[in-house]
């Protein structure tokens, strides 16, 4: 649905250098997807996703959306392809001269539909946003997630195939982003709207995309799918998101008397995260494991996630055993699919008492 | 008191009303596409024409730094040409036209900086033109400053209208001159003071009220 190919977009500075924002951008969202987009404050993923309706125009590279050229086209031709695509943005952006109804009905002023249209196909988006009692409240009296459902049901109102999410939920509080979270998500099941989301939460991946992009100083530096970012990012910024984003971290204890070699121990013990993903979150597998291998497993830590509706276990083990025996075992988890962390080592004794 | 003079003093009141809520009208209705032409063409606005934006600048500074009493005098030509006559109320009115214009411009020019960027993103982004987008977002949501601007400009109005005496456009200002200042009528100076004085604050109270009317906020 959405083609980015070869996408620059360079800035010329006035003291004559120049801004590069974006390099080298290559992204497919297929049709119906949730595709996310993270990086760092000034990254350039606002630069990308204004890209894609043309907010912005790239400086080299094509954007297609629903197979049409939109570098190619004429700015009438354009402003068309614009009503294909709605847009929401971290401010919300609303008229504050206009009532929510007519917050919503502006796209479709602007396409000019009649007024008994308009009122057709409002009613049923401000009962799925939830704001059929305020239609004629002006955005002043609203809380930052009803201004956002404005936003949202403004964007759905011309019945677009693409929804551009800037930030949109980086304005809001964490109960609100969830529930925005969720409307989004029921919008793409019940619609199969494409959405490309960009932001820099992590949470707003997990929950909503199936697909993420990493940003990096304006280039996508790592493509994956959500679930295997979040057990194997293949990025170390990647990673460090994914980290930030876990519920449970390392305790301090634990974190301490990591050593990342076993040569300054004594009695070394693998530390390992092994995350147990949907099917194999029922199978038995550790135990199985301790009868085909000689290795005894003390559980340091655990806890589960929950990832685009798929529960992940996380748990945290250390592993004796003789060296032999422990690299089989490890080996033998990974088989069973399961993605296994060696975090380091801990001496013996230390951590967890005989 | 005033003697006789209630008749008079009404008469110039209505046409100082008269001049003032028509010239700012029309003031309103050409400085305002003025005012929004300076905003878009603006380096970096939606219609950036940089060198046009300076020509109209440099024209609207130009005729605002014009002193009122000399436009006044200096487009006479013009004034015969549009009114059919140089001399008289309506007459008047086309110097004070001219010179609310630019004035105007600039405060619709202003209104219209002050409007959240974010907001002609959105309109943009659901495929909005130009025109549609001046015409449904940035006018509508910058009217409550307008309107602030649109009252200072009926003040100023009120002043100019004054002078307007030069060139026989009767008003308040000239009855002020030819009883209280040539015919040593304190009174009716009094009198006519007190009815701008009085004019003033209602125009400033009506403008404040519309004003907060519309915003929303
Ligand atoms: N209009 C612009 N002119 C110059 N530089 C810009 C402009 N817009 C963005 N940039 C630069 O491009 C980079 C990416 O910006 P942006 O896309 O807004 O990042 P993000 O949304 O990830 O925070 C930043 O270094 C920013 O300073
Ligand atoms: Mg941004």
């Amino acid at each position: 649905m959405i083609h980015l190919s070869n996408l620059h977009k360079t800035y010329p500075q006035r003291d004559g250098t120049t801004v590069h924002a974006l390099r080298n951008i290559n992204l497919d969202v297929a049709e119906g997807e949730i595709c996310g987009a993270i990086g760092h404050s000034g990254a350039g993923k606002s630069t990308l996703i204004r890209c894609v309706n043309l907010l912005e125009r790239p400086t080299e590279g094509q954007v297609i959306v629903n197979g049409q050229d939109l570098t190619a086209l004429s700015m009438p031709a354009l402003r068309q392809a614009r009503h294909q695509m709605g847009m929401i943005f971290q401010h919300f952006n609303l008229l504050s001269t206009r009532t929510v109804f007519d917050n919503i009905a502006l796209p479709l002023e602007l396409a000019r539909k009649s007024r008994r249209d308009i009122e057709a196909a409002i009613a049923p988006l401000l009962a799925l946003t939830g704001l059929t009692e305020k239609r004629n409240i002006y955005p002043a009296q609203l809380s930052g997630g009803q201004k956002q459902r404005v936003a949202i049901a403004r964007a759905l109102a011309s019945r677009p195939k693409v929804l551009l999410c800037d930030e949109a939920t980086s304005a809001l509080d964490p109960h609100t982003t969830q529930a925005i979270l969720a409307l989004l998500k029921d919008i793409n099941k019940e619609f199969g709207i494409t959405l490309l989301v960009i932001t820099h939460e992590m949470d707003v991946i997990k929950q909503l995309c199936q697909r993420v992009a990493v940003m990096h100083q304006g280039e996508i530096i790592e493509h994956n799918d959500v679930l295997s970012f979040f057990t194997q990012a293949k990025t170390p910024l990647g990673q460090r998101f994914v980290q930030a984003a876990r519920r449970q971290e390392l305790s301090d204890i634990i974190k301490q008397r990591l050593h990342s070699k076993p040569d300054q121990l004594q009695h070394p013990v693998p530390l390992l995260r092994i995350f147990f993903v949907g099917k194999s979150a029922k199978d038995p597998v550790l135990s199985s494991m301790q009868q085909q291998f000689p290795v005894a497993i003390n559980i340091l830590q655990g806890n589960l996630e929950t990832i685009q509706d798929t529960p992940i276990g996380i748990m945290v083990i250390e592993m004796r055993g003789e060296e032999a025996a422990q690299k089989a075992a490890i080996y033998y988890l990974k088989q069973q699919q399961l993605t296994v962390e060696e975090l380091g080592y801990v001496e013996r004794d230390v951590v967890a008492a005989d | 008191m005033l003697n006789g003079m209630w008749w008079p003093l009404t008469n110039a009141l209505l046409e100082t009303l008269y001049m003032v809520f028509v010239s700012g009208g029309l003031a309103a209705l050409f400085g305002t596409p003025i005012g929004a032409l300076l905003f878009l063409t603006r380096p970096g606005e939606i219609l950036a024409r940089p060198r046009f934006h300076h020509l109209l600048g440099w024209i609207v500074n130009t005729t605002r730094s014009i002193p009122f009493i000399i436009l006044l005098v200096a487009i006479i030509p013009f004034t015969r040409l549009v009114a059919g006559t140089s001399i008289g109320t309506t007459a008047a009115m086309v110097p004070l036209t001219i010179g609310a214009i630019p004035f105007v411009a600039r405060i619709v020019e202003n209104a219209l900086c002050e409007i959240p960027k974010g907001l002609l993103e959105a309109a943009q982004s659901m495929g909005a033109t130009p025109l549609q987008i001046t015409r449904k977002v940035l006018l509508p949501e910058a009217l409550p400053n307008i309107i602030n601007g649109l009252t200072l400009t009926l003040i100023t109005l009120v002043g100019y209208s004054a002078m307007a005496g030069v060139v026989g456009g009767g008003g308040l200002g000239d009855l002020a001159i030819r009883y209280g200042y040539q015919r040593f009528q304190g009174d009716v100076m009094i009198a006519t003071v007190v009815i701008l004085v009085v004019l003033v604050q209602i125009i400033q109270s009506g403008g404040d009220l519309l004003s907060r009317k519309l915003r929303k906020a």
